[in-house]
C-alpha cells in the first residue's frame, strides 16, 4: 500500500463542511477491514468515524496531526500535514489485540460528525509493544487538487 | 533561525487550532468568527514559513520558495508547485542542514511504504 485510500464522501465534505486550514485532523486505528464494517465507511453517505471499529488508545500518544499548510502553489492546491509518530508508553497499543488500518479523519466538523478523509492499510495486523513507535508519513501532501 | 521564536509561533498556532476546534465543533461560532481563526492561522503559518525558509534558494525548476516542515526527527524543505510536488524535497537533522541540502539539490524520495515501526 503506497497511497491514501480516499473516502468518496470526503470529496463533498471537504468543500461543504471542512476548513482545511483550521480543522483538527486526527489518526484513528482499526483492525477491521473497511469493507467488513457493519456499515462500511467507504459507502456513499457513510464516510464517518462512527462507522469504524476503533481500537482502545489506552497507551497511545497523541493522535492529533499538525497541519503545516493549506493553500495553492502555482495552481495546485495541497494539504500538507506533518508526519506523525504514534508511541506506545506504559503498555502496548492497542492494549489488547492488533490494528492494521490507519484512518485520517476531521475531528472538528460536527455535521456530519468526524468525516473520514481516507485510510492506509499497513498490510498486516500489528501491535506496538511498550516503547515502540509507528511513523505515519503523509508524503508530499495528503491530497491535491489542481 | 531563532528556535525560541519558532517554538512560540508553533504554540500560538496550536492555540488557535484548539480555539477554532472548540468553537466550530460547538456549533455556536459565527461564520465571521471561524473566518477570523482561519486568517489568523494563515498569517501565523506564513510567519513561521518566512522564519524557517530564510537562506533557502528558490526551486530551480519553478522559482517558488520551498515549504519547510519540522518532521518528527528532521527538517524538510519541499516544493509544493504541481510539477515539483513529490519530486523535490530535501532534509536534514537541523534546519541549517536541510537548507544546505536543498540549496545543493540533494533531494530524497518519500518512503514508498508510508508507515514504519521502530
Amino acid at each position: 500500500m503506497t497511497t491514501l485510500n480516499l473516502i468518496n464522501d470526503w470529496l463533498e465534505n471537504m468543500v461543504e463542511n471542512a476548513d482545511l486550514e483550521s480543522d483538527q485532523f486526527v489518526v484513528a486505528l482499526s483492525d477491521t477491514a473497511p469493507g467488513s464494517e457493519t456499515t462500511p465507511p467507504t459507502g456513499d453517505g457513510d464516510g464517518i468515524l462512527g462507522n469504524v471499529t476503533e481500537v482502545a488508545y489506552t497507551n497511545c500518544s497523541t493522535r492529533n496531526i499538525t497541519t503545516s499548510s493549506s493553500g495553492q502553489t502555482s495552481g495546485t492546491y495541497s494539504l500538507v500535514l506533518t508526519d506523525i509518530t504514534l508511541s506506545a508508553s506504559g503498555g502496548p497499543v492497542p492494549d489488547t489485540g492488533t490494528f492494521r488500518y490507519v484512518y485520517i479523519y476531521n475531528d472538528t466538523v460536527a455535521t456530519p460528525a468526524d468525516p473520514i478523509v481516507g485510510y492506509y492499510d499497513y498490510g498486516s495486523a500489528i501491535t506496538l509493544a511498550d516503547g515502540e513507535n509507528i511513523l505515519v508519513d503523509f508524503g508530499a501532501s495528503l491530497f491535491t487538487n489542481s | 533561525m531563532d528556535r525560541n521564536e519558532e517554538r512560540a509561533l508553533e504554540e500560538q498556532i496550536n492555540e488557535v487550532v484548539s480555539k477554532h476546534h472548540e468553537r466550530k465543533s460547538s456549533g455556536e461560532a459565527t461564520v465571521g468568527e471561524l473566518s477570523g481563526y482561519r486568517q489568523e492561522l494563515k498569517d501565523l503559518r506564513a510567519k513561521l514559513q518566512e522564519l524557517r525558509s530564510e537562506g533557502a534558494d528558490t526551486c530551480p525548476e519553478c522559482g517558488v520558495i520551498p515549504h519547510v516542515l519540522r518532521q518528527p526527527s528532521y527538517y524538510e524543505l519541499r516544493c509544493l508547485s504541481g510539477s515539483c510536488l513529490g519530486k523535490r524535497q530535501a532534509k536534514g537533522r537541523f534546519l541549517e542542514d536541510a537548507i544546505e541540502a536543498w540549496n545543493d539539490e540533494q533531494y530524497f524520495e518519500h518512503r514508498v511504504q508510508p508507515m514504519s515501526i521502530s
